[in-house]
């Protein structure tokens, strides 16, 4: 990129104006250009090749695939069948029940932890507390767990006897045990509980990395208008955490209508399809009855329903210029 | 004179032996080409895979001009989904193992190489006949079995002493089933709160309640008609015992609707419960456990009109793409040899799958009996339709909500019914 200071345009515009452009030197010129286009499409070309194959194309083919009756078991080619797969979704009180478990699993996860993850980052901020950086490694010790460990032993903690842990407080607590991941009503609690606990430290640290970008002054001046603590975290922290919340909110959510991994260990989707949600139906419909083209269509429908949900969150959000 | 260090002439000493070496063993590697065959295994662990390379290597050394390359891919890995992906792609090994039913499924799909003609008379007689009957399609064998499993009772010999419940040496019926498993269930330290189920079981597999199924004579489908017949008064019958023993007698622990086995196996060996259905791996396990040493045993499932426990088995198949199908085949005979088959068998605790073993020494015990007897007088296998895995999801919820009570059996059954009709209506 040795050239870049020559602006070859401005040149070739001078010159036009002038009219003594001779056509050899805007070949030139424009061979220029393509040479430097090449070159900056060949640096980004190997991280797009990653792309390219890992998302993008396997992102076109589910699409595609989502219009034919694929079995990926028969070695037959897929056959084409227009819109029967999305007609056959929205017919099955299945895919209804999917949803609804997906929409509360990410109403029952994603404003407990956007609330909780804020007061761990202010409690965490503060300058003089003892062993800071050990109870930051602490809370996120979980979210660097793998999730299938975590949903073990999180299974053993919701242990439907006497001898699971959750059980053991509801005892120490004078409650009854309860069933747990084993009762249809309590399940998917159970399984947004493991999943706040599990995610909450990296909300956490996203959260203290915005409160870094606030200036102090700001909080200086309102002290010395005799602002209360409460008063600052109101009308200065969680305004000017705007951006930062609205990026936990959308990745959250986004993350959120993905669970999969959670009730696959710990329930199978059950008691009955009290846990079901999108991708466990899509993971069952393709990987274990093998209805690829269902699946995709179930894909489909997940990636339009995230991307209508992120437009419209982006809009109630619209980014103001945040200005110090 | 030149004179060198005694260092330098030896090394001068060992170059001129490696490059002799190398002319020797260059033209000789040459002139052997090997063929390659690849093996893959669904499964397995570093033990069975310890054993599965020096099976490999003792065939290397009976057939020189054949190399075989070996991998296994853990359950938890998924190695059915890979095997189809390698398939599809043109990448499949030579040879591999899959967990039954998916030699039907890939057979169904044209992904197997048919080994009828490969077998002689001799080696097919001695398979336990419902193995090969299993591996049948369209007419044609495509899968040989390594092992078989079957799901028997075990049984915790103290707690049914303690509790004055004669041991299930023979098939008991279900009365007697239920009788007993009453007086299994108990409260030992007089605290109100149950402490030790008579039986444990969960909603999370088919496995644990279809054999009831079985054994009242009915299924969830009839495969033979192509029909579902899950609302039948004998289906109902079997389910309403099943789901009776969880809501009604109680004799199950709480909270066992979407529970892993693995938990009812941790119950069972901390004494919890005191019977429950598994095969012979936990067998084996159980065995090594020395606080469980001699406080187990294993026997026959309960029956009403016939007997009925949960088979399966792990078959070896040949890909139709392989390029050295002779070579394929040698492997396979070789690598179900009653030799061999003997010793995995031995090390993983499955039941052997030809019948030429049967009265070998090892399999004497009493556990591994118990195994066989219980595959002999009533293994069955899970269907064999290529939407079974579409039965299973459907049967299982179902089934939960009425283990929650949320449905009752007959309503939730006719609900399966009209699921499996829309499964089994689609082509």
């Amino acid at each position: 990129m040795k050239h870049t200071t020559r602006a070859p345009g401005g040149n070739v515009q001078a010159a036009s104006i002038l009219g003594v452009v001779r056509p050899k030197r805007r070949t030139r010129a424009l061979l220029f250009r393509v040479g430097e286009l090449l070159e900056s499409y060949s640096m980004i070309a190997p991280a797009y090749m990653v792309f390219l194959v890992f998302i993008f194309i396997p992102v076109a083919w589910s699409f595609y695939l989502s219009l034919f009756d694929y079995s990926i078991l028969s070695l037959k080619h897929p056959e084409f069948a227009g819109l029967e797969n999305f007609a056959k979704m929205f017919g099955d009180s299945v895919f209804r029940v999917s949803v609804w478990n997906t929409v509360r699993y990410s109403l029952g996860t994603v404003p407990a932890r956007l609330v909780l993850g804020l007061a761990l980052a202010l409690l965490l901020d503060q300058k003089n507390l003892f062993g800071k950086n050990f109870l930051r490694t602490v809370y996120f010790l979980p979210v660097v767990t793998s999730m299938v460990a975590a949903s073990i032993v999180w299974s053993l903690v919701f242990n439907a006897s006497e001898a699971g842990l959750a059980n053991q407080m509801l005892k120490a607590l004078g409650f009854p045990p309860k069933g747990w991941l084993a009762d249809s009503k309590l399940a998917m609690l159970s399984v947004c509980i493991m999943s706040v606990w599990k995610e909450l430290g990296y909300v956490m640290t996203i959260f203290l990395a915005g409160l870094q970008g606030i200036p102090l002054e700001l909080y200086e001046a309102a002290a010395i208008d005799g602002a209360t603590g409460w008063q600052k975290i109101r009308f200065i922290t969680i305004p000017l955490l705007r951006p930062t919340t609205f990026f936990i909110l959308v990745t959250e959510v986004i993350g959120s209508f993905q669970v999969f991994t959670q009730t696959y260990v710990m329930t199978g989707g059950g008691p009955g399809y009290s846990t079901t949600t999108l991708i466990n139906l899509l993971y069952t419909k393709g990987f274990f009855e093998f209805d690829m083209g269902y699946a995709s269509a179930l894909a489909v429908t997940l990636f339009l329903g995230l991307l209508l949900l992120s437009w419209a969150m982006r809009r109630a959000f619209r980014a103001e210029e945040i200005v110090y | 004179m030149l004179r060198f260090s005694r260092v330098t002439r030896r090394l001068v000493l060992v170059c001129v032996a490696c490059l002799a070496l190398m002319l020797v063993a260059v033209p000789l590697a040459s002139a052997a080409k090997k063929i390659t065959i690849s093996f893959w295994q669904a499964g397995g662990n570093p033990e069975t895979s310890a054993l599965v390379r020096q099976i490999i290597k003792e065939f290397e050394a009976a057939n020189p001009d054949i190399q075989v390359n070996f991998q296994a891919i853990p359950w938890a890995e998924d190695p059915h989904t890979k095997f189809q992906a390698a398939i599809v792609g043109g990448t499949i090994a030579d040879v591999f193992t899959v967990g039954d039913p998916f030699e039907l499924v890939l057979a169904a799909a044209d992904g197997l190489e048919p080994l009828d003609g490969y077998m002689s008379q001799e080696m097919k007689n001695d398979f336990y006949p419902q193995f090969l009957e299993r591996a049948t399609y369209k007419g044609k064998i495509y899968a040989l079995p390594w092992f078989g499993t079957i799901r028997a009772m075990f049984y915790r010999k103290d707690l049914l002493a303690a509790a004055g419940v004669p041991e299930p040496t023979t098939s008991w019926t279900w009365e007697e089933f239920v009788t007993y498993a009453k007086k299994l269930t108990r409260d030992l330290n007089g605290d109100g709160i149950i402490d030790q189920f008579g039986f444990g079981t969960s909603g999370r597999y088919v496995s644990q309640y279809q054999p009831f199924v079985r054994q009242n004579g009915a299924d969830f489908v009839d495969e033979d008609r192509n029909v579902a017949t899950a609302n039948d008064p004998a289906v109902i019958e079997a389910m309403q015992f099943y789901i009776d023993l969880i809501r009604t007698h109680k004799v199950t622990p709480p909270g066992i609707t979407t529970i892993n086995l693995q938990e009812i196996q941790k119950m069972f060996a901390e004494g919890k419960v005191a019977m429950f259905f598994d095969c012979e791996d936990t067998a084996a396990m159980f065995s090594r456990e020395p606080a469980l040493a001699g406080k187990f045993g294993v026997g026959l499932l309960p029956h009403r009109k016939c007997q009925a426990a949960f088979a399966g088995t792990d078959v070896v198949v040949m890909s139709k793409q392989s390029k050295n199908k002779e070579a394929a085949w040698k492997f396979i005979e070789f690598f179900l040899s009653p030799k061999w088959m003997a010793e995995y068998c031995k090390l993983s605790g499955f039941s052997p799958a030809r019948k030429s073993l049967a009265g070998h020494e090892y399999f004497k015990d009493p556990i591994r009996q118990a195994f066989a007897k219980q595959l002999e007088v009533g293994g069955y296998f899970y269907f064999k339709h290529p939407k079974a895995s579409s039965f299973s999801s459907a049967i299982r919820a179902e089934v939960q909500e009425a283990m929650e009570g949320k449905k009752t059996v007959k309503q939730a059954m006719d609900d399966l019914q009209k699921k499996l009709e829309e499964v089994l209506k689609k082509p």
